[in-house]
């Protein structure tokens, strides 16, 4: 039967191949694939509170045989002042975060400043958004979460996906399960009231939720906080010890039934 | 003028431009003077731009550089003001005059001017930096620029400290003035004066006056 709906699917194939075109129902295909891979990757949870960002993410081991890396697939430092969390293709990960890095540096040489974080996101964001406009080129299949403190907003957390879009948030999730989590965060979140402690404790109850608990030990998990000791942003990733102490509590509340 | 600069670098050290930092404010003076070689053909004018609602910039140099490069960085300010909401802070607007007078150097393009670059940040307080032709940058309390800057620094260091009221800083500023028309050779009837504070630009003498 030739319904409507089966109109737009095999009319949909003619608008997948070229980035840079719009289909007929005004979506841009390709953009929404790159969301669809991002939504199989490993979960990642920012949480802002009064004393810094938090940033969680849950690390896919494809293989024991996986020699353990020093440097982690989510997390990386993009300057002294701000890190990112990233979901999806890897490699293109890779990619943004150096481009990331490049832009806080350019900024820096010109201003000898530290980046406002919202800039750093806007410039790599613009860069994203040139992949679904020109070039022919796929767009970028990864989602980004950013973590920063500067003097104009203090700590601040942003989103981006594939489209080049950002925005500011108080506690978000990329990768998969994400509706689980932002519900979640959304009931446990409370906007000006969460310390370091309460935002870690959350973060690790959401991945706990989110992923195959009964699995998820600490060595799966990648956390790190931005906060301001002294006066100096500080970039911290956690240490596994203190990983699992916050995991062994989610997970005990969970067995209790904790809602 | 740009192709020989040496040559250009005689013509600029004649104007003269002078700043300091006083308490909670920044005060800069140039002479008013547009002069072609050995002709003057104006009094009045103004050679000290608002950057932005808390920024000066004074030069001293090729006038034709004056209007370009100073209208140049000037617009380029307010564009990261538009873009971010918040203007650049004193510190990074020095460092990106800086580097684009570095980039003029190797680029045939040099940038023949003088610079003193006054504003006043919530952060920071006043501020004053020097910068000159050949992009050399240095946050200063007190600074001359030019052949009056000969006669105008032992004034500056004998009578500038620290916490100078705007009044203080104004008859220091009429010593300058003093010592100019005093022993400099150039002729220099009118010199233009204006301050910078929390509240934002203010001009405490026209060019021409």
């Amino acid at each position: 039967r030739l319904g409507r709906a089966a109109v737009s699917v095999t009319m949909s194939r003619r608008y997948d191949s070229r980035t840079t075109i719009f289909s007929p129902e005004g979506r841009l295909y390709q953009v929404e694939y790159a969301m669809e891979a991002i939504s199989h990757a490993g979960t990642a949870v920012g949480i802002l509170s009064n004393e810094g960002v938090v940033l969680a993410a849950e690390k896919k081991i494809t293989s024991k045989l996986l020699e353990p890396s020093k440097t982690s697939e989510k997390m990386y430092m993009v300057d002294e002042h701000v890190a990112c969390a990233v979901a999806g293709i890897t490699a293109d990960a890779n990619i943004l975060v150096n481009y990331a890095r490049q832009a806080a540096q350019r900024y820096t040489l010109t201003y000898q400043e530290p980046m406002p974080v919202e800039q750093l996101v806007q410039s790599l964001c613009d860069t994203k958004q040139g992949y679904t406009q020109y070039g022919g080129l796929r767009p970028f299949g990864v989602s980004v979460l950013y973590a920063g403190w500067d003097q104009h907003h203090g700590f601040q957390l942003y989103c981006s996906d594939p489209s080049g879009n950002y925005g500011g948030w108080m506690a978000t999730s990329i990768g998969a399960s994400t509706q689980a989590a932002q519900s979640i965060m959304k009931q446990d979140y409370k906007a000006g009231e969460m310390s370091l402690q309460e935002a870690l404790q959350l973060a690790v109850k959401v991945l706990a939720k989110t992923c195959d608990s009964t699995s998820l030990s600490a060595d799966k998990l990648d956390i790190a906080t931005v906060t301001r000791p002294g006066g100096q942003v500080l970039y911290s990733p956690l240490p596994e010890a203190e990983t699992k102490v916050l995991l062994d509590k989610a997970q005990e509340e969970a067995a209790s039934g904790d809602a | 003028v740009k192709s020989s600069p040496a040559g250009a670098a005689d013509m600029a050290q004649i104007e003269g431009v002078i700043g300091l930092v006083g308490k909670d404010f920044t005060m800069l003076m140039t002479d008013s003077n547009c002069a072609d070689s050995i002709l003057i053909r104006r009094h009045d004018y103004d050679k000290i731009l608002k950057m932005d609602d808390h920024k000066l910039l004074a030069m001293g140099g090729d006038h034709a550089d004056m209007v370009e490069f100073g209208e140049l960085i000037q617009k380029n300010m307010t564009l990261y003001e538009l873009r971010n909401g918040f203007p650049l802070s004193t510190h990074a607007a020095a460092n990106y005059l800086r580097g684009e007078v570095a980039h003029g150097l190797r680029s045939g393009g040099m940038v023949m001017l003088d610079f003193l670059l006054g504003g006043f940040d919530e952060h920071a307080g006043p501020s004053l930096f020097f910068l000159d032709y050949l992009s050399a940058l240095h946050k200063v309390d007190k600074v001359a620029h030019g052949y009056p800057a000969m006669f105008v620094t032992p004034i500056l260091d004998r009578e500038w400290k620290p916490d100078m009221t705007e009044a203080e800083a104004f008859e220091v500023m009429e010593h300058c003035i003093t010592a100019i028309r005093e022993r400099f050779l150039v002729s220099m009837p009118s010199f233009t004066i204006k301050v910078v504070d929390r509240n934002g630009v203010r001009v405490l003498r026209k060019p021409g006056e």
